[in-house]
């Protein structure tokens, strides 16, 4: 499924460059004609955001693709890079009229520059000659097996150059070069997903026959003489991203791009390269297939389909662009051996519902209930057995892709795949297909991680959904004619949406007939998993009336006329007074009350002494809040009292009303009993 | 107006720079630091020391080097083809961030000057944006005085070179802004700022707020249209209704609105209606746990005199629901609105953002739109009633009215 809720990659173009006894080469890039900003756009706004920070100056019009449509985009590029342009000028010269003027002539000035520019015949990318940056992006050695980033302009270059080790070898070893067998340990690579078989490593490709030759003369010879096919001769490589990230996020997204993509893929790699080559063997046939089209004058298209047909890294680069910068997952196949899933980090949801003029990313799921974390460390460890998976993606197509990968644990995890339904909680589930729940949680994070599912409280008639306030409305006439396949003979979805628009109530007043639940929770499923309608949950606070807080003061001035009792008020004030030392800033409100019930408890009550009041946190209740809450509880019955015991560290509007039966095990029934007993002290809000 | 949401943005952190340094393409060495503040910054195998005359206070060098210039000399003085452009690049933890500039005439020994004035700071510096401006401004003025006068070429006024970049970096670490005169013509002039987003686009139906009051920082000399419109800006008036009202062309309006919102002099809510509907964010929490935002939101929304306490203001604001209108909203509970002026009780939730506005949109009941409809380019689902309306100045009612007899479901986001 498309989902393009995701953060802005930023990225333009990625580059292969290698060193060796020849010097620097430019191998490849990717693509073919990368234009200085990025072709796919993961979201209106954010490409804009992307937009105001580009500079015109990295992008030779003759380059850029022509054709209307890109024509049309480069125009809204100009227009909108201007108006960015004012505003960074606008920070550091006073007058805007002038940093204006200024603005058009230097866009001026370098249109025309460009116009002689692009009269040469170089090889030109992203507004460089490809010597120029294979020199500029090959760094010494001090520069490599660290983060390279070099920025031009906003143009950001960010790799991590790997450099042959003095020994000739490029992994430290214990033995000599072991090849194949060594199965992906040994290179601190624990991050690597590693999916394909490393036994499959000794496989030479399909059509590179000589350079299992040089495969076997490989070894110590690092920097002696250059003959062809060696793979020793190559001292470096670097695959630079080129990003063109917004300049207030720069620093986030570059690194961001960094730790998940760029380094993994260099490490990656760079595995291949000390097993057998692969990086070498690729680049010279990348560079052999380009010198040959160049004799032959191949036209440039076709040399680039060529490259991705024959070169598995080129294949690779070019699908790593592709998926990344549509913020997708990238799963690319290195060396007929090893297989490599990289992804950028997204949100796959939002508590905030983001104000008009914030950047709006609309189809992103809108909920607190987050309760199922990442990890095991994260979220609510009693809750999160309550969740349950949303598969976002056909469960058909996520069974084949688990039968494709085959591994040991893909058996159960098709079970459990099979078995899940966002109606069950993940207990049930197991209970139901007898997966232990440990593992179920473990299969949940990782088609989370995956981005094959979203973990919810499991669907409920008896819950109350509405249209999510952050629903993709220009999405939706995309979404009728799927939703039409899928339910052709229920209610057309604008009208169901339509009914969510009302007066909150629960979905099961919605469902026309008991026949029609199980199809109506899955037109609801459908609606959650596009985002277009969420849950209504209640979230409750106590609120002390005044009745309550006179009743106890007068009950407090009788204990002190009573002989028999000891005066409570002077150790009140003085628990009061220590309590409101930690938690002033809250209790500051609290503080008062209490204050002024003490001075005047001589005095006869009257209406304005005391004032409603909110017990921020009923289970860590001041003394005098307990005062309160024991006067509020007096008169109800000993087993009302109990549960509102049980469920009052709920009752402060961090809680939603509907977790507590699951959390505590009480029944629904009971929980909406308590409070209903407590009607006049509970106030609800209802939000997600 | 709201206290709290005015622009009280933040100021650059003291000692930011870690050095600065100046360097230049040696005709017989090759690239060269000339001087660096503090000494020692980098490491550098050629023989050049920073002089150590002028009003230096500077310490010996006695901490390590930040980075080894060497390493990094390529795109400190780089080719021609970086010239001119801002290069930034990252080495040993440091950001380096450089304006290569390049002189071509026939005076200098390979008829080229190649020179940069480079600002350090520490790599994980994550608004280092501010630093561009600077390294442009900096290189530029060294290649106008260049040019003016071989300031950096003759070797007595190149001395001075280091008293000036020693005074830049303490300047600007303690002060975030210095000027430091060179000659009688020429002063260097930098001042820090903060680096803003950029401002989000602005629609006819926004209704723009006030966070400061705008009559009082406006003089003489602010824009035309913006001396017209501002007396408009009520927190009622939506922007198109203000560019009619100031009787000022509506794009020039918002470009006017874009430039205070940019600033944070405004801050935009939806336009106030009582046909409209409002609903609790998951927000309402933070409410409740700030008694100062409580305390802002009793001042702001009552008429009168006396207090209301919050727990009945809170149980007004978490009664406003989905599917209901304030209108209706109002009737139901009329006993209790005394002495609250419901449209500042709205407006203080949106701004705040526990309240939002739930949207009506016009959406096919079939999922296709008739392009020959009067309405038919509102009717993808993407369009709410606000931006119908005011985009074709008319009433919701009238809007209504057009979508009689079709078969338009309404939708409440």
């Amino acid at each position: 499924m498309q989902r393009s809720t995701n953060p802005n990659p930023c990225l333009i173009a990625i580059l292969l460059i290698v060193r060796s006894s020849s010097g620097v080469s430019f191998v490849f890039h990717y693509p073919p004609k990368p234009k200085s900003t990025p072709t796919y756009t993961p979201t209106r706004l954010h490409s804009q955001y992307a937009a105001y920070t580009i500079s015109g100056t990295s992008s030779p019009s003759s380059l850029s693709t022509s054709g209307s449509s890109d024509d049309d985009a480069d125009d809204r590029q100009s227009r909108t890079t201007a108006r960015g342009r004012t505003a960074t000028e606008r920070s550091d010269s006073g007058s805007k009229t002038r940093s204006r003027r200024r603005q058009h002539l230097k866009e001026e000035d370098e249109g025309d520059g460009k116009g002689g520019d692009e009269k040469g015949e170089d090889v030109r990318v992203l507004g460089f000659k490809e010597e120029f940056l294979a020199g500029l992006l090959a760094p010494k050695e001090r520069m490599c097996k660290t983060k390279f980033e070099l920025s031009i302009d906003d143009m950001v270059f960010l790799g991590y150059p790997l450099h042959v080790r003095p020994d000739g070898t490029w992994r430290k070893q214990k033995k000599k070069r072991g090849r194949g067998r060594d199965g992906g340990g040994g290179d601190g690579d624990g991050d690597l997903d590693v999916e394909g078989n490393p036994d499959a490593g000794g496989i030479a490709m399909g059509n590179g026959g000589h350079e299992d030759d040089a495969d076997d003369e490989k070894d110590d010879e690092d920097g002696e003489s250059s003959q062809g096919g060696n793979f020793g001769n190559m001292t470096m490589f670097h695959v630079v991203f080129v990003l063109n990230p917004p300049e207030l996020e720069c620093h986030s997204r570059t690194q961001e791009m960094f730790d998940y993509v760029v380094k993994r893929f260099a490490r990656a790699l760079k595995y291949e390269q000390a097993k057998d080559g692969y990086v070498w063997r690729e680049a010279e046939r990348i560079v052999r297939l380009k010198d040959k089209a160049n004799h032959e004058g191949t036209s440039f298209a076709d040399l680039w389909r060529d490259i991705l047909d024959q070169s598995s890294l080129a294949y690779a680069i070019s699908r790593v662009y592709i998926d990344i910068s549509q913020s997708k997952i990238a799963h690319v196949f290195l060396n007929n051996n090893l297989g490599l899933s990289l992804q950028m980090p997204i949100i796959s949801q939002i508590s905030v519902l983001p104000s008009i003029t914030e950047p709006q990313v609309p189809g992103l799921p809108l909920t607190t209930a987050n309760s199922f974390g990442d990890d095991d460390t994260e979220g609510d460890n009693m809750l999160a057995k309550h969740f349950t998976l949303l598969f976002l993606e056909d469960v058909d197509g996520i069974l084949k892709d688990i039968a494709a990968e085959s591994t040991d644990s893909s058996a159960s995890l098709a079970r459990f795949v099979e078995a899940c339904k966002p109606t069950m909680s993940f207990m049930q589930i197991s209970n139901s297909c007898g997966i232990p729940l440990h593992e179920i949680q473990v299969m949940a994070r990782h088609l989370v991680h995956w981005r094959k599912a979203r973990a919810i409280p499991p669907i409920h008639q008896r819950d109350t959904y509405v249209v999510s306030p952050n629903a993709d409305m220009k999405k939706l006439h995309t979404l009728i004619p799927i939703y039409n396949a899928l339910f052709p003979t229920l209610q057309p979805l604008p009208k169901l949406l339509t009914l969510l628009s009302g007066k909150p109530k629960p979905f099961s007043a919605f469902i026309p007939s008991r026949d029609h639940r199980p199809a109506y929770l899955q037109i609801l499923a459908f609606l959650i998993r596009h985002g277009l309608a969420t849950q209504l949950r209640n979230f409750a606070w106590l609120r002390v009336t005044r009745q309550i807080k006179r009743a106890v003061a007068a009950e407090e001035r009788r204990a002190k006329k009573s002989p028999t009792d000891p005066p409570p008020n002077p150790q009140l004030q003085e628990k009061g007074k220590e309590k409101e030392r930690d938690r002033e800033r809250e209790l500051a409100k609290m503080a008062s009350s209490i204050s002024s019930l003490l001075s005047h408890n001589n005095d006869s009550d009257s209406e304005e002494e005391y004032e409603d009041s909110i017990i921020l946190e009923p289970h860590q209740a001041s003394s005098i809040e307990s005062s309160w809450l024991e006067m509020m509880t007096r008169d109800q019955p000993p087993d009302i009292k109990a549960l509102f015991d049980r469920i009052i560290k709920y009752l402060n509007g961090q809680h939603a009303i509907e977790k507590i039966a699951v959390r505590e095990g009480i029944a629904r029934k009971d929980v909406r009993r308590v409070l209903g007993a407590f009607d006049g002290f509970v106030i609800y809000a209802r939000h997600w | 107006m709201f206290t709290g949401v005015v622009g009280t943005r933040r100021r650059q952190s003291e000692s930011m720079i870690k050095s600065i340094f100046y360097s230049r393409f040696h005709p017989g060495k090759g690239p060269q630091v000339v001087h660096q503040v503090p000494s020692g910054s980098q490491s550098h195998n050629t023989a050049l020391t920073p002089p150590t005359t002028t009003t230096s206070t500077s310490p010996p060098p006695t901490s390590p080097p930040l980075f080894d210039f060497e390493t990094v000399s390529e795109y400190i003085i780089p080719k021609q083809e970086l010239c001119d452009r801002l290069v930034t690049v990252c080495t040993n933890k440091y950001r380096i961030l450089g304006y290569p500039v390049c002189l071509e005439d026939r005076k200098y020994e390979r008829n080229e000057f190649i020179f940069n004035f480079a600002i350090v700071l520490d790599e994980d510096v994550v608004e280092y944006s501010t630093y561009k401006s600077v390294v442009r401004k900096v290189a530029k003025l060294f290649k106008a005085l260049e040019e003016q006068s071989g300031f950096l070429s003759n070797e007595v006024t190149a001395v001075g070179v280091f008293a000036l970049i020693e005074q830049v970096l303490e300047d600007l670490n303690n002060y975030s802004e210095c000027m430091i005169p060179i000659n009688e013509s020429n002063t260097i002039n930098i001042k820090l700022f903060p680096t803003y987003a950029p401002p989000p686009q602005v629609k006819a139906f926004h209704v723009p707020v006030c966070t400061v009051q705008l009559e009082n920082l406006m003089d003489v000399n602010w824009d035309l249209t913006m001396q017209r419109i501002v007396p408009f800006i009520d927190g009622i008036n939506s922007v198109r209704r203000i560019s009619e009202l100031a009787d000022a062309d509506y794009s020039l309006t918002r470009k006017c609105i874009e430039h205070l919102l940019y600033y944070g002099c405004l801050i935009m809510v939806d336009v106030f209606q009582f046909s409209a509907i409002y609903a609790c964010t998951a927000e309402i929490s933070t409410l409740v746990q700030d008694p100062s935002l409580q305390e802002e939101c009793q001042a702001y929304v009552s008429y009168s005199s006396p207090r209301i306490p919050f727990p009945f203001l809170l149980q007004l604001y978490t009664s406003l629901t989905q599917g209901l209108t304030l209108k209706k909203w109002c009737m139901e509970n009329a006993t209790k609105l005394k002495g609250i002026d419901v449209r500042r009780f709205v407006s203080f939730g949106i701004v705040k953002g526990f309240l939002y506005r739930s949207h009506k949109y016009p959406v096919p009941a079939e999922g296709k739109v008739d392009r020959a409809l009067p309405l038919a380019r509102y009717l993808d689902g993407g369009h709410h009633f606000d931006e119908i309306c005011t985009d074709l100045q008319v009433s919701e009612k009238d809007v209504m009215g057009m979508l009689e007899g079709r078969d338009v479901q309404i939708v409440h986001r």
